[in-house]
């Protein structure tokens, strides 16, 4: 007998249930603002392996998600299998992905730090916000002929520690182990940006003290 | 390091993950739901063409599951959660001295070349999402956390993607 989900939502009914959306909603935004996400140009460095907040956020959560319903499973506070969790489309996954990362970089942002980003009068973000919806009214305009695509490879609910046949401990160690690292690799290229940015000034600073000698 | 609300420095971006974490697993023990954002937009998509053309839309093939039954496309959870990213957003950003109108671009990007790539990538940002059923958070994050196979082939491709592009807007960032 597990106890969660409690499904508060329903317990509570309508408008309160919306409520509690709206709050986790509020921690997810405000966690977002929090970690420089309300600024495209904290967004897209990775990109350019100069600053590695992206990943480090982001794969920080999906450790900490891992782990922890992994524990509340196995200590029976959570039900795993009554949590809508993505299923897998292996095609449109791979291919929407591309797409959406050209989107990243050329961008900026992501749907949900877009918004972040909006609300605190950001131009760019709101553009990103307008085009955003351009894309999703364009791809249902043309949702006929690639109905086909979105709907091959299906898998259903295709995780990893079903399609190996592990126990998922293993499969959160080996996350865990590509997300050190990927911090590693992070912090030594964040170290080498610091270093070059110090370099310059430092000559110049060099360069500059003799000729104001002279001069004085 | 302190923890402050108004705090002008950003915070510990491995603070900020792991508080994440929590807060989708808090979400999973309240709500049996995680977290998005691509849905929501798309809803407020589709409630907007439902303006203009609602046969078209209920019609839709991707569209037409957000009228199912006379359901209105607004109420629903995801739709809510974005409503409170907004003002969770909002908040910080105040707190923290960030809310101020500007065009954020790389130091030798012009505002018009920002403002036009940022629509562009959002077009493709919307089309990628769509197509792969979800953006960075539902997919990537919660799906992520979840070991769904699909979830990694998203974020693997997402990054792969940025980075095949990366050098050709370069101008706009560095």
């Amino acid at each position: 007998m597990t106890t969660g989900p409690i499904h508060l939502q329903d317990l509570l009914g309508m408008p309160l249930g919306a409520l509690v959306f709206a709050a986790v909603g509020f921690l997810f935004g405000f966690l977002l603002e929090r970690g420089g996400f309300g600024d495209g140009r904290n967004i897209v460095a990775v990109l350019y392996l100069r600053d590695f907040r992206v990943p480090k956020v982001m794969f920080s959560a999906i450790l900490t998600l891992m782990a922890g319903a992994y524990l509340l499973g196995a200590l029976r506070v959570l039900d795993l299998t009554a949590i809508d969790a993505p299923h897998t489309w292996l095609l449109p996954q791979l291919v929407g992905g591309l797409i959406f990362g050209f989107g990243f970089v050329i961008g900026g942002y992501c749907p949900g730090t877009a918004v972040v980003s909006a609300v605190n009068r950001k131009l760019d973000g709101l553009a990103y916000l307008a085009g955003l919806v351009v894309g999703i009214a364009g791809f249902a305009v043309a949702y006929d002929p690639l109905a086909d695509f979105y709907n091959s490879t299906a898998r259903g609910a295709m995780t990893f520690p079903g399609w190996l046949g592990v126990n998922p401990g293993w499969v959160l160690l080996a996350a865990a182990l590509f997300a050190f690292a990927f911090f590693g690799f992070g912090n030594r290229m964040e170290a080498y940006w610091a270093r070059k940015a110090a370099a310059p000034a430092g000559r110049e600073a060099e360069s500059k003290a003799p000729a104001e000698e002279a001069r004085s | 390091m302190p923890i402050r609300l108004r705090d002008r420095e950003y915070w510990n971006p491995y603070l900020v993950g792991v508080a994440l974490g929590l807060v989708v697993l808090l979400a999973f023990l309240l709500t049996g739901k995680g977290i998005g954002a691509s849905g929501a937009m798309a809803r407020l998509t589709a409630w907007g063409t439902h303006l203009v053309a609602p046969d078209w839309t209920e019609a839709n093939g991707n569209f037409k599951w957000f009228f199912h039954k006379g359901a209105h496309p607004l109420d629903y959870w995801l739709v809510y959660l974005l409503v409170g990213t907004a003002i969770g957003g909002l908040v910080s950003g105040i707190l923290g001295g960030r809310n101020r109108t500007e065009i954020l671009r790389g130091p030798r990007a012009g505002r018009g070349l920002r403002l036009g790539l940022a629509f562009a990538g959002g077009i493709l940002a919307g089309v990628g999402a769509r197509l792969a059923r979800g953006c960075t958070s539902g997919q990537g994050i919660v799906g992520g956390g979840l070991m769904s196979v699909g979830a990694w082939i998203f974020l693997m491709a997402v990054f792969a993607g940025g980075f095949a592009m990366a050098w050709f807007v370069r101008r706009q960032w560095t």
